[in-house]
Order: C-alpha cells, then sequence, then structure tokens
C-alpha cells in the first residue's frame, strides 16, 4: 500500500514537475534575458494546448505529433515576431519597461483567453491520447503517465545538456547571469534574445500540449499560471536557468504530495504557499552549492 | 501643486449633491468610479512614492469585503464590524509587508501576486468561514445612497492623504526610497518602516473599500475578492494614471472604468478583448501621454492651471 503511494506520487510528481520545469524554463528566459514580466505566460500555455487539441479534433492527427510540431511552430512564430514585440522594449527608457511590459502582456493575456474561450464549444476540454488502458488479474494499467514520464524526462535531459553544452545554451546562460560580461566575451545580444524569445515560446507551447494530454483544460486559468510559473522562477533565483527547471520539479513534486495527502482540494496550495516563504526568506534564491 | 479654490469646494459639493440628480443606475456607476479611485490611489500611495508595485494590493479588498460579509452574517452591526476588521486586517498588512519587504523590485511585485493566488484558493477551501466557491450572500437592502456617499468619502479622503503625504516626512523619505534606497538608508532615512507605513496605509483604504463594496453589492465569492481580473484593473488604472502626480489614480480611475462600462454596454461580446487592446495601447504609448497633455493645453486654458505642478 506504502510502495503504491509512494509510486503515485513520483509519477504524479514528475508529470506535473516535467510540465511545471518547461513553463518556469520559458519564464526564466523571459524574465532574466528579455527583462519582460510576461503576464501573458499562462496564455500562451492554454493557446498551445488548444492548438494540439484543434490538431487532434480538427486536422485528426494523432495527438502525438502536436509534442513535435506546437513548439516547432511556436518557436518559428517567437523568432519572427521577435524585431515587432520584445526588442522594442530594449529601445524604451529602462524606467518606463516594467509598466509597458504589464500593460502590453496582460493586455494580450486578456485577448488570447478570450479568443481561446470563444473557440472551444465546452468551457473545459482534455485530449484523448488514444493508448488504452491494460487489465490483468483485476488490476488496471494506464500506459499514458508512463509513456509522457519518458517523453519529458527525455525532453528534460535534451534540454540540460543543451543548456550545459551546446553554443546557444552556453550564450543563454551567460546572458541571463551577466549580460555585460557576456557582451565583452563576444556573445551577440540581439541575436541570443531573439532565440531566447523562440525557445521560451516553444516550451510554453509544449507545456501546453503536454498539460492537455493529462489534464481537464479551461481557457479561464492563464493569468493564474502566469502567476505560478513566476513564483518558479522566484523561487529558483531568476538568473538560473537549469535551477528553474529543478524549481518547476519541485512545484509539481509538493503538488502531488499535497494531493496524495490532503485530497485535490489543498493540494494545489502547498506549492504556492511554499514558494511564497522560499521567495520571502531566501530572495536571490535558495543556494545549493558553495 | 496649485488648484484654484473653487474649482477644489466645486469638485467636493458638486457629487454631494448628485444623488438629487440620477438615477440609481448612474449613482452604481458613481460608486464603482469612487471605489477605484480610492483603490488606486491606494496602489500609488507605494507605487507612485516609492516604485514599489503591490500587485497583490487587492488581497486587503478582499479581506475587508469577507470580515465585513462574516460579521454581518453574525448579526454584527456595520460600524462595529469596521471597527473590528480595520486595525485587524492593518496589523497583518503590516506582518505581510515585513516579509515582502524583504524583496525588492519585480521581485517584491510577484511575492505579493503570489499572496494573492494563495489567499483565492484558501477562500475556495474554507467553507465554514468563506462559503466556499458559492461565497457569503448578504441579507437583501437598499444601502446605494449609503454606499455612494461612503465611497465618495473614501474616494476624496484617499486622494487628500495622497496631496498630504506629498509634502510630509513619509513622502520624501519614500521618493527617496525610489531614487536610491541603500542612499535613503544611508542618510537616515527608516527604509523599512517608511516602506511599511505606506504599505499599511494603502492596505487600509483597501479594506474600507471592500467592506463598503460588499455592503453594497450584498455578495463576495473568492473570484469577486481575489480573483485576477478583479486585481489587475485597479493596478492598471494606477499604471495608466500615471505615480508622480495626486490627481493620476483620479484620471486612470475614471478613464478605465469609463471605458469598461462602455464595452460592457455597447458589446455583447469581445468585451474582454476591447479591454486587452487598450491596454496594449496604453502600453506602447506609455509616458508619451503627460508630454501630449501638457503639449495639447494652451497657455490662458484654466485646465492647464489645475494640472500645472
Amino acid at each position: 500500500m506504502a510502495s503504491t503511494f509512494i509510486l503515485q506520487v513520483i509519477l504524479g510528481g514528475t508529470l506535473l514537475g516535467g510540465i511545471y520545469g518547461l513553463l518556469s524554463l520559458g519564464m526564466t528566459l523571459n524574465i532574466s534575458l528579455l527583462h519582460i514580466m510576461n503576464m501573458a505566460h499562462g496564455s500562451l500555455l492554454i493557446l498551445g494546448a488548444l492548438s494540439a487539441y484543434g490538431l487532434s479534433i480538427g486536422l485528426g492527427l494523432p495527438p502525438f505529433s502536436a509534442v513535435l510540431l506546437i513548439p516547432f511552430t511556436f518557436g518559428i512564430l517567437g523568432r519572427v515576431l521577435y524585431p515587432l514585440v520584445p526588442s522594442s522594449f530594449f529601445k524604451r527608457d529602462p524606467s518606463q519597461v516594467f509598466v509597458s511590459c504589464l500593460l502590453i502582456t496582460l493586455g494580450s493575456a486578456f485577448i488570447l483567453e478570450e479568443i481561446s474561450a470563444s473557440v472551444l464549444s465546452h468551457p473545459l476540454i482534455g485530449l484523448y491520447s488514444g493508448f488504452e488502458s491494460w487489465h490483468w488479474k483485476g488490476l488496471t494499467f494506464s500506459p499514458l503517465p508512463i509513456v509522457l514520464v519518458l517523453v519529458l524526462g527525455g525532453i528534460i535531459l535534451s534540454l540540460v545538456y543543451f543548456l550545459l553544452r551546446t553554443d546557444l545554451g552556453r550564450s543563454l546562460r551567460a546572458l541571463a547571469q551577466d549580460a555585460e560580461g557576456a557582451f565583452l566575451v563576444g556573445v551577440p545580444l540581439g541575436l541570443t534574445r531573439a532565440w531566447a524569445w523562440a525557445v521560451s515560446l516553444a516550451l510554453t507551447g509544449l507545456a501546453g500540449v503536454f498539460y492537455v494530454l493529462l489534464f481537464p483544460l479551461t481557457p479561464f486559468i492563464g493569468l493564474k499560471i502566469t502567476v505560478m510559473s513566476l513564483l518558479m522562477v522566484m523561487g529558483a533565483g531568476s538568473r538560473h536557468l537549469t535551477r528553474s527547471l529543478g524549481a518547476g520539479f519541485f512545484w509539481g513534486i509538493l503538488e502531488s504530495t499535497g494531493n496524495a495527502v490532503w485530497g485535490h482540494q489543498w493540494g494545489a496550495l502547498i506549492p504556492i504557499a511554499v514558494f511564497l516563504l522560499l521567495a520571502s526568506l531566501f530572495p536571490a534564491g535558495l543556494k545549493f552549492s558553495r | 501643486m496649485t488648484i484654484p479654490k473653487g474649482l477644489f469646494i466645486g469638485s467636493i459639493i458638486l457629487p454631494a449633491f448628485l444623488p438629487v440628480f440620477f438615477s440609481p443606475y448612474v449613482l452604481t456607476l458613481l460608486f464603482t468610479i469612487f471605489i477605484n479611485i480610492s483603490l488606486t490611489a491606494g496602489i500609488n500611495l507605494l507605487w507612485g512614492f516609492s516604485g514599489y508595485m503591490n500587485l497583490g494590493y487587492m488581497v486587503y479588498f478582499g479581506l475587508g469585503a469577507y470580515g465585513t460579509a462574516i460579521l454581518t452574517l453574525a448579526g454584527w452591526s456595520f460600524p462595529v464590524g469596521l471597527l473590528v476588521c480595520l486595525p485587524l486586517f492593518s496589523f497583518l498588512a503590516g506582518l505581510i509587508a515585513l516579509l515582502l519587504f524583504r524583496l525588492q523590485g519585480i521581485y517584491f511585485s510577484v511575492v505579493s501576486l503570489g499572496v494573492l493566488i494563495l489567499l483565492e484558493e484558501s477562500a475556495g477551501k474554507l467553507i465554514f468561514l468563506s462559503g466556499g466557491p458559492e461565497g457569503l450572500s448578504l441579507p437583501l437592502g437598499n444601502y446605494t445612497l449609503e454606499s455612494y456617499w461612503l465611497s465618495l468619502g473614501l474616494a476624496l479622503l484617499s486622494l487628500a492623504l495622497t496631496k498630504w503625504i506629498d509634502r510630509q516626512r513619509l513622502g520624501y523619505g519614500l521618493r527617496m526610497i525610489q531614487e536610491d534606497e541603500q542612499m535613503a538608508q544611508a542618510i537616515g532615512v527608516p527604509v523599512l518602516f517608511t516602506k511599511i507605513t505606506a504599505y499599511v496605509l494603502g492596505a487600509f483604504i483597501a479594506s474600507l473599500a471592500g467592506a463598503i463594496y460588499v455592503r453594497q453589492s450584498g455578495y463576495i465569492g473568492p473570484a469577486s475578492a481575489f480573483g485576477l481580473a478583479v486585481a489587475m484593473p485597479p493596478v492598471i488604472m494606477a499604471l495608466i494614471g500615471g505615480g508622480r502626480r495626486w490627481w493620476g489614480p483620479l484620471l486612470g480611475a475614471i478613464i478605465l472604468t469609463g471605458l469598461q462600462e462602455a464595452l460592457w454596454t455597447g458589446f455583447n461580446r469581445w468585451v474582454l478583448s476591447g479591454y486587452g487592446i487598450i491596454l496594449i495601447l496604453a502600453g506602447f504609448f506609455h509616458g508619451q501621454g503627460e508630454k501630449l497633455l501638457h503639449r495639447s493645453f494652451k497657455e490662458k486654458s484654466p485646465l492647464r492651471s489645475f494640472f500645472k505642478t
């Protein structure tokens, strides 16, 4: 019994944590590299989820095709749209950027929310993955969480490799930690920021695909997801890309544990309270090394 | 800033007599505007002077509303409820501020927003206290006129407080914090105390606004108290009105409430999108408004002397 409970917490936590990790990394890229507090972040996740839903229900494509198609499309769109939106903030007076960002991204979030709500026939949607459950000696096994854990795990490991080992990953980390230093050692600021925006959108879209494969979704939770991802970033210390993945995982494990111990009613509250305390008590984020 | 005395007295006396001429609909709209002016001025007390944006400001609006509703349902009268709620939530605001002011800038804003989400979630779950997701409904009663006077009084009080603080030790301290917090500390400004005072004053105004609001509307629930859709408009009004002048909240609240009402009455759908477009435009043209305002007023315009600093 205890082992089933632990397995349930670990599996649920890993799935949730993987999705939150993608979300948190996307927001960290926005904040640390682009200095944008993107209030539309959660609404973009909803858009990713809805696009996956549209691909599957509207075009009849297999649900898992969205795992490739959505982040690719979001990334390309982000790269193309970069000169139009995020880069325009760098031309502004720094004292005005915070207010401008807040107004523009909040306005975008409201528009995306209404568009999402208007294209849905039902206020709550979920996507059937196509996997049938197995029945064996009275027990039921659902392969979806296991497949998703494997796919998400692969993506997260690839992301860690990308951040730690590739040139673009190193440039992103350098720019997140010290823009001036990064510039001095030859990191192309404009190009790296453009790719940061593209990667951020791709990750958010991908998080949306996983979200709709696992949970029922309503278009009205975008702003709440944004606040959650902001808290994860604060918990990780906002300048650390790999740590933000960890913060997302930690959030997922906390929520999964809360759900298992106190029920779904209270589960979501636990990580919010813990991260609020963490952010207040450790303003620079938790330090795991010397 | 100099305000013509006649205009100042007129701006107080005229709204006081409006209930004689207008329908309950107009009075309710004016009530909303006054509440929004109070909330925007409350946000401005901290943000306008010190640059700290409290995105979770509506926490205290929700607490004031819930506190009053709970005490009213327990049989307490409205004034006694206020006497209990206001000091209690001001004290609570002081404690929360102690934690929040360990953070600066965007961190402060984000964590204050997190407190709002925490309370929204909690209000939905603490069924024995808050009524859960259904919220609390108060006994029916016609409080339109009474609420109108109270909201007008609160709006005037909050604007007067902003104007008064501007030339007080508190205002100078807050502005010094905005310029350079470390320097302010070095020259002897009690930085933490100054920030907490502004935060608690804002919380007091929000709690009172929440109490007046729930008496008028007769209902409060997690979404209408702590929901992001309710929490963001006053912040946006403060941002659009600008924080540097005492009349910024007045301007932001009147413009945004008017636009909201026009959208609600003019369009059946796409209200949120219309609002979103307005915000995006405001964001793109942020910082240009004041220049335009000054350019567009002619030298002899009475408005120029009103807005001149």
